[in-house]
């Protein structure tokens, strides 16, 4: 691999060095824009529903808006610099727990299928946790930065541990089992990549999984959740309805697919089409074609990001921030074509850039901004 | 220490890289078992959850009499259907839906759990208008339930000619009777509908390339006059009431010129619009399965046959032997004791001796060529299912005894069917005519396609020529007469109507001791008129009359014959002079 090579020299910055940094950070960015567009066309198909109505085309513009709102912070993020991310991140952190706390409170988070997980703000919704995948990295990488000349004694595991002993509780409050799972795991993925020593990770482990245990035998729920799944490998008839006709979906797309648009499971069969399950969509309408496609666009865009990072300082903030959110996306990409394809049980995680959602695209769309953002740091004055 | 960690740093996002690209190929390879491997297991899957065949019924034709009025139609009736999945609250929709349509409440409700993922339950079908009326004022949760039209048999008639029609099942099957000979034409054929539904069970398509009209049944028009239907059926009630029968009545009446069977009637009979009161053996239509001796009645058949034969001359006088005839070990008695009696008078006498002698005249092959001649031990083939042959044993077991019972009609087994049939050719010019009950010229009544080829009863009704014409109307215009006039059917007498006939009365054979019983009876009358020029044949046949009074054919059978003789020949002079009465001209006739 050719990164192994640029990792020698760090800090190179010829001319061609720099023009082939450039072409890396269009490529990144031609592959995300390209997964928007995706995107935009599949939340039109799949928001389609069996008894057309106006509701159908709400989708569509109301994802356009976000989009454009989202490419608007995307660019914003793309200018920061390091140096000011590093100073936003603990105000960053405590307004998300501020916020976190006031999804809590009864009147202003509101309530959908039992969950608190938005606050709604004269129509626009905003979710907190998913916030959280942008500021819990940050945090990561600024604390690591910080600790890391005291060489990570024992007594910063305290602090460094802070931001997810913060947060996570918060997000499992509200019930919201998937995001803290996924938070807490790009959490520790962030310290991974920022060089935070394996034993810590150990003693991590330790306390993680009985937590994790005890969490499944209160919420038993959970569990019927998991061997629902396991029953969807042997037996279809017996899968939950969702993953059931989500692979019902897939197989009847076949080789080559239904035609855009033309798909029949999305019409009422498949829930969350337009959402978490918006990949079935592309396998039926797009075939076993459209999701290899798409399987090696996203491989792309992880080639190509860590590329476009690679000539950045390892350990460096901006090197493990800009690191980190590539392979968070990369991770809810690959997760949600797992629960798509029934190979991990069900949770919901949106497809990043395609499905339809606010804050996911928000965020998705920012954190793209800000791994070109840290790619760009390492040329110097623009 | 520095470049080591930024090393191990850089080693760390390589192997999550590595964790991530193996993922993804996991997942390639997934996608390519689910989509490739898998996809005509999934699709089809995925095809039967959204498509429904709905089968659409024919609707089976309607049975009519020979003028149009209605013997068996089907309506449409609502059946009442439930939506499970869309039921919040199944307890209360059981209680409510049992209240009005009498379905046990605990039974739907435990249905209606088992089903409770399904779009579609019956809870009762064909109900009545007043109960669909009834559940919709129930303002059940719209959506929750709903009424399919469907068909329902009835028999506006009620047990009228109940034998001839037979019944019609839920599942648009015919038993018995017309409804199960012509099934294929009644019945119709099913189409289907082929839907596409969205997972809320709406219909959302209609594929109408998998989708198949239905094909109603056709109608049927029978040679049954509902009027004469509905006299015979008074009169057999009322032989049952009178003489209370063991083994039932039954009643044929049959215009001997064309073979068209007018009525048919057998009791005990049940009511086809609620066939599961009907108790086992009033299923039974003896004019077709009851076998029994005909006695007397078959007397005239075997004097026309030795006429034709020319072994026997009508001036002929047959010497009786004072009423104890020998023959072999047997002795044959008559009820007088006659000395001489003429051709005729052995009929009007009903002589058992004089028959004896005629057929010693004819010879075993001879009585068994005119016995077979006349259709016995075979089936008439009318257009009715369950039809018995009759029994006549073969011709080597046939002796001198034969020679004496034979002729005087036992030792054979006959059905009412074939007795009259037989006679029919003795009214009718000497031949043979297949009895039939689907009347021939169909099309006149505007119910049967032009194209479509005659029905089969209706090709071939003359089987075959037995007697000389003029033998045959001899025997209607003398002797048979003559048994109305003055001999044992004088109870069939009519005033201004020259009526013929013959009684029968043979002696069943007791169960216990294996001989002729001599209480146990089969009393026939077959009469008609005018003796001149045949139009109706009347024969009615009660089997083991058990009130006081005599048991005799020209007692017990001979008045209501009379009757229903006289009533059928005022309708055929009424029908004759128009054939084809619309049914709204004829007298408008409802037995409920």
């Amino acid at each position: 691999m050719s990164s192994a090579s640029l990792c020698e020299h760090p800090l190179s910055s010829d001319a061609s060095d720099l023009r082939n940094r450039r072409d890396m950070r269009r490529l990144f960015i031609a592959l995300i824009c390209v997964l928007v567009g995706v995107g935009i066309q599949m939340v039109h198909s799949a928001s389609l529903t069996s008894m057309p109505s106006r509701a159908d085309s709400v989708f569509l513009s109301r994802h356009l808006t976000y989009l454009a709102f989202s490419i608007c912070c995307g660019f914003v993020a793309a200018q920061m610099r390091p140096a000011q991310l590093q100073r936003l991140a603990r105000p960053a952190l405590f307004v998300l727990t501020g916020l976190l706390i006031l999804v809590l409170v009864p009147g202003v988070g509101s309530r959908v299928n039992g969950a608190q997980r938005w606050i709604r703000v004269n129509g626009l919704s905003v979710q907190p946790s998913e916030l959280g995948r942008l500021i819990l990295p940050l945090a990561a990488a600024d604390l690591l930065v910080r600790c890391r000349a005291a060489g990570y004694r024992i007594r910063t595991l305290p602090g460094i541990l802070l931001p997810p002993i913060l947060v996570l509780p918060l997000v499992a409050q509200e019930p919201d089992l998937g995001a803290t799972v996924f938070l807490g795991i790009s959490y520790l993925m962030a310290l991974f990549i920022g060089g935070w020593p394996l034993r810590y990770f150990a003693l991590t482990a330790g306390l993680a999984i009985p937590a994790a245990g005890g969490l499944l035998i209160l919420k038993p729920y959970q569990l019927q959740r998991i061997s629902g799944f396991v029953a969807a490998w042997q037996d279809l008839s017996k899968a939950p309805w969702q993953i059931r006709q989500s692979l019902l979906s897939l197989g009847a797309g076949g080789l080559q697919g239904t035609g855009i648009g033309s798909g029949w499971q999305k019409l009422s069969y498949l829930p969350e089409a337009n959402t978490d399950f918006v990949f079935a969509v592309i396998g039926e309408e797009l075939g076993l074609a459209g999701t290899l496609t798409l399987v090696i666009l996203w491989a792309g865009v992880l080639l190509t990001g860590r590329a476009a990072l690679a000539h950045l300082r390892p350990q460096s903030f901006a090197w493990t921030f800009g690191q980190t959110l590539l392979l968070q996306l990369i991770l809810q990409a690959l997760i949600n074509v797992a629960v798509v394809t029934a190979m991990v049980p069900p949770k919901g995680v949106p497809h990043p850039f395609i499905s339809y959602g606010g804050t996911n695209l928000l965020v998705n769309v920012t954190a793209a901004g800000l791994i070109v953002a840290m790619a760009r740091s390492g040329d110097g004055p623009p | 220490m520095k470049t080591s960690g930024t090393a191990s740093a850089s080693r760390r996002v390589t192997f999550l890289t590595a964790l991530m690209l193996l993922g993804w190929t996991i997942l390639a390879g997934r996608l390519i078992h689910l989509q490739a491997h898998q996809r005509r297991i999934l699709h089809s899957h995925a095809d039967r959850q959204s498509t429904y065949t709905e089968v659409l019924r024919a609707r089976p034709g309607e049975i009519l009499d020979r003028n149009g009025h209605v013997l068996a139609m089907s309506v449409t009736r609502n059946s009442v259907y439930a939506v499970p999945s869309r039921i919040d609250d199944a307890r209360e929709f059981a209680w409510k839906a049992a209240s009005v349509t009498g379905v046990d409440a605990a039974e739907l409700l435990h249905r209606l759990r088992a089903a409770k993922n399904r779009h579609f339950l019956w809870i009762c079908r064909r109900v009545s208008d007043d109960v669909a009326r009834k559940f919709r004022d129930l303002n059940l949760p719209p959506r929750t339930w709903g009424f399919r039209q469907e068909y329902l048999r009835q028999y506006p008639q009620g047990s009228v000619a109940a034998h001839v029609l037979g019944i019609r099942d839920i599942d648009n099957r015919g038993h018995g009777g017309l409804e199960e000979f012509f099934d294929d034409r009644l019945r119709g054929r099913d189409g289907q509908r082929v839907l596409t539904r969205d997972a809320r069970g709406v219909v959302v398509e209609v594929e109408s390339a998998a989708s198949i009209t239905p094909v109603h049944g056709r109608s049927v028009v029978c040679t049954i006059d509902l009027l004469t239907q509905i006299a015979l059926e008074r009169q057999l009630e009322h032989i049952m009431d009178r003489w209370t029968p063991v083994g039932g009545a039954c009643g044929i009446v049959m215009d001997p010129r064309s073979g068209d069977i007018l009525a048919m009637a057998s009791r005990p009979d049940f009511d086809p619009n609620t066939p599961a009161d009907a108790a086992d053996h009033a299923w039974t239509n003896l004019t077709i399965s009851a076998m029994f001796e005909p006695g007397s009645t078959f007397k005239p058949l075997i004097v026309g046959w030795a006429l034709d034969q020319g072994v026997l001359n009508r001036s002929d006088m047959i010497r009786c032997f004072s009423g104890a005839y020998r023959m072999g070990s047997r002795i044959l008695r008559d009820h007088h004791a006659f000395h001489l009696l003429s051709v005729e008078d052995v009929l009007v006498r009903s002589s058992n001796i004089g028959m004896a002698r005629i057929a010693e005249r004819l010879g075993l092959d001879g009585l068994y060529n005119g016995t077979i001649a006349f259709g016995f031990g075979r089936r008439t083939g009318i257009e009715l299912p369950g039809e018995l042959t009759g029994l006549v044993r073969d011709r080597r077991h046939w002796n001198l005894y034969s020679l004496g019972s034979v002729p005087m009609g036992q030792e054979i087994a006959v059905t009412p069917l074939q007795l009259i049939t037989a006679h029919a050719v003795l009214a009718g010019d000497g031949r043979l005519m297949r009895p039939h009950l689907l009347l021939p010229d169909t099309e006149r009544m505007g119910t049967a396609s032009a194209t479509e080829p005659p029905p089969r009863s209706a090709a071939a009704q003359v089987e075959s020529t037995v007697l000389r014409p003029q033998t045959a109307a001899w025997l209607v215009r003398h002797p048979m007469k003559q048994v109305v006039e003055r001999g044992t059917g004088t109870a069939a007498r009519i005033p201004g109507l020259s009526v013929f006939g013959k009684t029968g009365t043979a002696q069943k054979i007791d169960p216990e001791t294996g001989t002729y019983s001599d209480s146990r009876h089969i009393c026939s009358f077959l009469c008609g008129a005018p003796a001149e020029n045949p139009e109706v044949l009347v024969l009615i046949v009660v089997d083991e009359p058990t009130a006081p009074g005599g048991h005799y054919g020209g007692t017990v059978a001979a008045p209501a014959a009379a009757r229903v003789l006289q009533n059928a020949l005022e309708r055929s002079r009424r029908l004759r002079r128009t054939r084809t009465i619309r049914p709204e001209d004829d007298l408008p006739v409802r037995l409920q």
